[in-house]
């Protein structure tokens, strides 16, 4: 464990020297990050200059969900996403033999191969967002809010982490998908809204095949106080499921590749 | 042009070789729009059924026009160009005597014609959808139109969506620059709403933008009835902004290729 922290340490150095390096990129992905923000505050104005409340979501808790959303989103860009999106390259390229031939586990490697700080820089954004539509809308007790939001968030981002493992380790199975973040970028999309709008049997599988809601509003939810135990009990344990399927589904994989270098 | 229709067979084989990309992006661009009728067939069912002449029905077409017509017109050489220029693949193509802009529109195609053949079933359906919705009508006379202007919205989507591929060239990565250009180009080309149910000032500034011209205005002449005064307008305005599309893609690239330093090569 010690020797990963060390190596943690190292990689998030290498990754940070990489950020001084590219300076502009640095600024302009903190710039763009904040016109993306803007843009969807359009999109939820135009929505909301037409009804009051969408699925029992008023424009408040809608900029709390979208607060939370790109929280998780910012979160996941700013530590692991760009180095697991590598894999279907590596392994299309031949370039996991460098991988596999470290001593050190794959699958840690791989994710936590590249940082990107600029994200992790938005994220205080967020948080601001998040807190303005906590002080325009509802809002659950302080201590229920200590208690629930960490665990729902924490589970949020391993279920985040993990589908993103699993959509990007078919690139062993499909070669050249490297596309296939588009993928998790589309599906993740779809949670910037409350999915009660899409019906129950979607809404059932938001809950449990590609858990959505799980994912992203339940932390929200548990911020404006809408979120009954059981839910929070749930979400560790779809967290649990998705790690371990994601590890095994790797480790799985991994046996397939064949260098083509 | 021979070394250009080489380069599409190459291209066509090899995308017909590795289809994931293709069927992926073409799940993408789906994505994309089912989400918005859902949203609004809410809303316009909890205000009545009817919002500034919009019902359910009007509302579902509209989306299901737009992906049909995003099929056919979206290119995206954003990510494999900014891809290219990231990881250094791009040196290859600097030193062969090929125009780039040409061998990624001519790449574009080639993935284009295998997403349309995989898109075929989902057309199938739409077109179910649309039948069974009724309320629409063919404009015999507006087809020839729609065709050209459909025609014409391909180069001007590629070219801005060239240029933000471009933008690898200050930064590292543009996979944000691509996620605000998706946003940018959806927002102000009607793929989130009809621009009837936006502020009169959005439409302002798409009007001022190339989007409306590249997603909007194609949907309009292929599912509106529209005066020839209209359509000619905006098929005046599709030129400009694609000559305008393509100044700039050139000065881009001009100004980009100083900066080139072969990241990772």
């Amino acid at each position: 464990m010690r020797r990963y922290l060390k190596l943690l340490k190292i990689l998030v150095r290498v990754s940070f020297i990489r950020a001084l390096m590219f300076r502009a990129a640095f600024y302009m992905d903190i710039a763009y990050s904040f016109i993306w923000l803007g843009l969807f505050f359009i999109i939820i104005q135009i929505l909301f200059s037409h009804t009051e409340e969408i699925a029992g979501w008023s424009r408040a808790n809608l900029i709390v969900l979208l607060g939370v959303w790109s929280f998780l989103d910012d979160l996941g860009a700013g530590t692991f996403w760009d180095g697991i999106k590598r894999l279907p390259d590596l392994v299309a390229d031949g370039a996991m033999d460098f991988i596999l031939a470290r001593p050190v586990d794959s699958q840690f490697l791989i994710a936590a191969e590249r940082f990107r700080f600029s994200r992790v820089l938005v994220i205080l954004a967020d948080v601001g967002l998040i807190a303005y539509g906590l002080t325009i809308g509802e809002m659950a007790p302080w201590h229920t809010i200590i208690l629930r939001f960490p665990v729902l968030v924490v589970s949020g981002y391993i279920i985040a982490l993990s589908v993103v493992y699993l959509l990007h380790t078919l690139g062993f199975w499909f070669l050249r998908i490297n596309n296939v973040w588009a993928l998790y970028d589309g599906l993740e999309g779809i949670a910037k809204y409350p999915l009660d709008v899409f019906g129950r049997h979607i809404k059932l599988l938001s809950l449990t095949i590609v858990p959505l809601t799980v994912m992203f509003m339940f932390p929200a939810q548990a911020l404006l106080g809408r979120i009954t135990t059981l839910e929070v009990l749930y979400a560790p344990v779809v967290a649990a499921i998705f790690f371990a399927v994601a590890r095994w589904f790797y480790q799985y994989s991994v046996r397939r590749y064949s260098s083509v270098a | 042009m021979k070394k250009y229709w080489t380069i599409f067979r190459v291209e066509l084989e090899n995308t017909i070789a590795f289809r994931g990309p293709a069927f992926i992006w073409m799940l993408f661009d789906l994505l994309w729009i089912v989400v918005y009728p859902f949203i609004w067939v809410f809303i316009i069912r909890a205000q009545g059924g009817e919002i500034q002449g919009w019902n359910v029905t009007a509302i579902i077409l509209y989306f299901v026009f737009m992906a049909v017509m995003n099929n056919f017109i979206l290119m995206h050489p954003e990510v494999h160009v900014g891809d290219e220029i990231y990881t250094g693949n791009f040196s290859n193509y600097i030193v062969k005597p090929l125009s780039y802009l040409m061998n990624a529109f001519i790449h574009e195609t080639a993935w284009k014609v295998v997403r349309t053949i995989l898109f075929v079933p989902i057309l199938f359906l739409l077109i179910l959808i649309i039948l069974r919705l009724g309320g629409f009508t063919i404009h015999a006379n507006q087809a020839p139109f729609a065709i050209l202007v459909a025609l014409l919205a391909v180069p001007i989507y590629f070219l801005s969506a060239f240029i933000i591929g471009l933008t690898s060239f200050w930064l590292e990565d543009s996979s944000i620059a691509r996620t605000i250009f998706w946003t940018t180009s959806g927002l102000f080309g009607g793929q989130y709403a009809p621009f009837e149910l936006m502020p009169r000032f959005l439409d302002r500034i798409a009007s001022a933008l190339p989007f409306k011209y590249a997603i909007y205005f194609p949907l309009r002449v292929a599912s509106q009835t529209m005066s020839s005064a209209e359509i000619l307008r905006g098929v005046l305005m599709q030129v400009i902004w694609m000559i305008a599309l393509f100044i700039l893609a050139k000065l881009v690239w001009k100004k980009g290729l100083t900066r080139y330093s072969a990241v990772g090569r």
